[in-house]
């Protein structure tokens, strides 16, 4: 049914929309709620470098990865005495979506949380809940449907993840090609049939991934609605 | 050994400077004022959720803030249980997990109010399962109560409990307030800008005006005060009289002041026979006759005697002792006080229409 | 909305400002592929004044151009990195007769971090194991790409190589992978690896019959400036061009060995 080719492409675009998403999503939400609660100086400057992979062109964004992972980079082997094996590696394909994603989850948690009334939480402190209790009782699950939105822009944009990705973890197919590599590599070489197929698979892991999302936030706030 | 509040605080606000100085070991403590007078806005300084402020919040030996000291204690830390105007109960929990949401304090302290007990207290037995989206206005001042008292707290301050409901509710509300404080007994502010419910809950009140501390002291001394009086005089019950009911039927009641003064009320539907009652009467509704009245309509007239009379713009307030037991305020005008000679120690006749009278709360 | 309109109003004009690469404006419009940047900016002046005429640039990978002039017709030379894309051009109908010509010729090297002591004497030595990784063009798209995969077949080592080859979009990724550290070897032009001092070149490929890497250079059929296309493609194989490729490390093929087609 599948070729290997394609399945090796969804595979490892499973792996890599799936890891990024999980990688990004706590410091994507920690920003989120930095940037919605607290004002402070150089707020400005945050923003601004939050919002770069969303802005800069993604190979340009991908160059700046691959100087910082190079041997003599500040994450590189030399400075950290082990090869953090990210270059041509699919970690190289995670870390790439992953900081491509960030603009996109950041900006959907920070309208999350904008959207909880933040006399809760002082009312929470009132009651004795510390900051990281009244994040974890209070702001998490009223934010939660906006962070499920974030959590599905994350997993949405690391599937699509292309510019970035090429650059730091090359087009190995079997290795780092993911679905997004695949189809671009099917459309240079005129293989349109391939190409369109593999649309087809992404589009359906796509909507896999939204449904999947959507009912463990339907199904934790039913929880809740009972047990209450 | 009462615990002892000190409050010296200074806040810019948009329209005005907060600057008070507050001092008290009262149980019950008023803060009256007009909305927007900056009541809430101290409130929130003392419970750590208002930063910007200079000064020295102290209770019960604990520094709270000092801001020369470069103090700030986080609210969690404060032990205050706090009760906005509008409940502010978390919307994704029920009344029961939100009524236990401080509960672990209160459990690490061990000398609060047993949840139990304070569910009982408040009637909130059959609200327990309920969503907080899923109440009333009423029960969720209720719960935001029940809340505060289950959070093991130090120090209550509650802004406008009895806020925004409808009559009969506040009664209730009033009631469940009073059977809390004799309860549980925890140091608390009232922030009212309803000079009765203050009268009603407070032993001490400080009295708030665009920022600043106006005066201070008893609700009846400060009430009385001719600056706050004329505020008060058109709105608010400011005669507050305690009895007993001993008749309630037709929803008409008789209030047993004591002393041979009894009352007749004529809207006082839930009124029942034998409990305690705080019964209100404005000082415009209050009038006063020189000897004997009969063939009148109203049905409470009482004898009094005229403490003293002040000229307040172009009306005279009369303070009087009601026989000896109750000190009570009437308005009249100054062609009056010269017809009936109203002087200290003039003895006369108090009069209130029965639908003057308003049943304020029951015990 | 009232704040909104001149932003919108300032947004519109800004874009009616910016001419946009297309024939209508007062100049050639030259498509050529990356690796002649450096040398057609730097040279800029004396194209102009060969062709006669303001020239204005598209640069990109060369199966790219070939793709953009096939949708929107708005190039007058094409300057392609292979002559495959030039073919595909002509087959579409779209090469000016008599305008084609290959005037530069590359050679591929294998280049290595700078410093790494790693020796390249063959090809053979890519499938050695000092080379856990080779950087090189993807080679279903870019010709880069498809000149190393030729030259590794030729030489028959393709199948042992290729499960260490990373394929990245074009040569600058190539340069950057070596660059970095990530791999150990990558097959570049000479030209291309000529522009970073990081990287050294251990070995050049020999050019050969069924290894050239021409550029092809035509005036795109349709054009309205034919006769100032034609100049500089002329330009483009005398003297004066030798000048401006010479010194990157182009090999400039005069017009009498012009493979006309």
């Amino acid at each position: 049914m599948l070729s290997q080719h394609s399945l090796q492409a969804l595979l490892i675009s499973v792996e890599v929309a799936l890891g990024a998403s999980l990688l990004v999503l706590p410091p994507g939400i920690l920003i989120g709620r930095l940037l919605a609660r607290r004002e402070f100086a150089g707020k400005g400057v945050v923003e601004t470098l939050v919002s770069l992979p969303l802005v800069l062109p993604a190979s340009a964004v991908g160059y700046m990865l691959l100087s910082l992972f190079s041997i003599d980079g500040p994450l590189g082997a030399r400075n950290l005495g082990f090869d953090p094996g990210i270059l041509f590696t699919i970690k190289g394909a995670l870390a790439s979506a992953a900081v491509m994603s960030l603009p996109l989850v950041a900006r959907t948690a920070r309208v999350a949380f904008e959207g909880v009334d933040p006399r809760l939480e002082g009312m929470a402190r009132t009651l004795g809940l510390g900051p990281l209790a009244t994040l974890i009782r209070v702001s998490l699950p009223l934010a939660a449907r906006g962070l499920a939105a974030a959590a599905i822009m994350g997993f949405s944009r690391s599937l699509g993840e292309f510019g970035a990705t090429v650059i730091v973890a090359g087009n190995i197919p079997g290795r780092t090609q993911t679905l997004a590599l695949a189809i671009f590599s099917d459309i240079q070489s005129g293989r349109m049939e391939d190409a369109r197929g593999l649309l087809l698979i992404t589009t359906l892991l796509a909507f896999a991934g939204t449904y999947i999302t959507e009912m463990l936030i339907r199904g934790s706030s039913t929880a809740r609605r009972r047990e209450a | 050994m009462p615990a002892r509040l000190e409050v010296n605080v200074t806040l810019p606000l948009p329209r005005f400077r907060l600057q008070v100085e507050i001092a008290t070991d009262a149980r019950a403590s008023g803060l009256f004022g007009h909305s927007g007078a900056g009541k809430s806005t101290l409130l929130e300084v003392i419970a750590g959720l208002r930063g910007g402020a200079q000064g020295r919040v102290a209770f019960d030996g604990e520094v709270w803030m000092d801001s020369a000291a470069g103090i700030e204690r986080p609210p969690e830390q404060r032990g205050v249980g706090y009760m906005p105007q509008d409940g502010l109960l978390f919307p994704h929990w029920s009344a029961r997990r939100n009524i236990l949401a401080g509960a672990t304090r209160a459990r690490a302290d061990g000398s609060s109010p047993e949840a139990g007990h304070v569910i009982e207290i408040l009637d909130l037995e059959e609200l327990l399962p309920r969503p907080a989206g899923a109440l009333s206005g009423g029960e969720r001042q209720r719960v935001a109560l029940a809340r505060a008292l289950c959070s093991g707290p130090k120090l209550l301050l509650l802004d406008e409990p009895l806020g925004s409901i409808q009559t009969s509710l506040r009664r209730r509300i009033l009631s469940y307030l009073l059977r809390a404080r004799e309860a549980f007994n925890i140091p608390a502010i009232y922030v009212s800008h309803d000079a009765t419910d203050v009268s009603l809950l407070c032993d001490a009140v400080n009295v708030i005006r665009e920022g600043r501390i106006v005066a201070s002291g008893s609700p009846p001394a400060v009430f009385t005060e001719p600056a706050i009086l004329e505020d008060l005089l058109d709105g608010d019950y400011v005669n507050v009289l305690e009895g007993i009911v001993t008749e309630a039927s037709d929803s008409r009641a008789t209030v047993d002041l004591g002393g041979g003064l009894t009352l007749t009320i004529a809207d006082a539907p839930d009124a029942a026979r034998g409990s305690r009652a705080l019964v209100g009467v404005k000082a415009a509704d209050l009038m006063l006759a020189a000897g004997e009245t009969p063939g009148l309509s109203a049905r409470n007239i009482l004898p009094g005697t005229i403490l003293r009379t002040e000229r307040s713009g172009p009306r005279v307030i009369a303070r009087i002792s009601l026989g000896g037991r109750f000190e009570i305020v009437a308005l009249v005008t100054e062609p009056a006080r010269v017809a009936l000679g109203l002087r200290p120690g003039r003895e006369i006749q108090v009069l209130a229409k029965a639908q003057s009278l308003r049943l304020l709360a029951m015990r | 909305m009232r704040r909104l309109l001149p932003i919108l109003l300032l947004a519109a004009a800004c874009a009616a400002c910016v001419d946009g690469v297309s024939r209508e404006g007062g100049g050639l419009v030259v498509y050529a592929a990356s690796s002649l940047e450096p040398a057609l900016e730097a040279g800029a002046a004396a194209l102009e004044e060969a062709a006669g005429a303001s020239l204005v640039f598209n640069f990109g990978a060369s199966n790219d151009l070939l793709r953009q002039i096939l949708a929107a017709r708005q190039a007058d030379i094409f300057l392609s990195a292979d002559e495959i894309q030039m073919d595909r051009l002509e087959s579409a109908g779209l090469v000016e007769p008599g305008t084609r010509v290959s005037f530069l010729a590359n050679r591929l090297v294998v280049v290595a971090p700078a410093g790494s002591g790693l020796e390249v004497a063959s090809a053979a030595d890519l499938a050695g194991s000092a080379i856990a990784r080779l950087a090189i063009g993807d080679p279903g798209g870019v010709p880069a790409g498809r000149y190393a995969r030729s030259w590794l077949e030729r030489e028959g080592v393709w199948e042992q190589v290729a499960e260490r080859i990373v394929p990245v979009p074009d040569a600058r990724a190539v340069l950057a992978a070596v660059e970095s550290g990530g791999v150990q070897a990558g097959i570049a032009y000479r030209t291309d690896a000529m522009t970073s001092g990081r990287v050294a070149v251990l070995y050049e490929v020999p050019a050969g019959e069924d290894l050239a890497i021409t550029y092809s250079a035509a005036a795109v059929a349709g054009g309205s400036r034919l006769p100032e296309a034609q100049r500089l493609i002329r330009f483009l194989q005398g003297a004066g061009a030798e000048k401006i490729f010479g010194p990157l490390g182009f090999v400039v093929m005069p017009r009498d060995t012009d493979r006309i087609r």
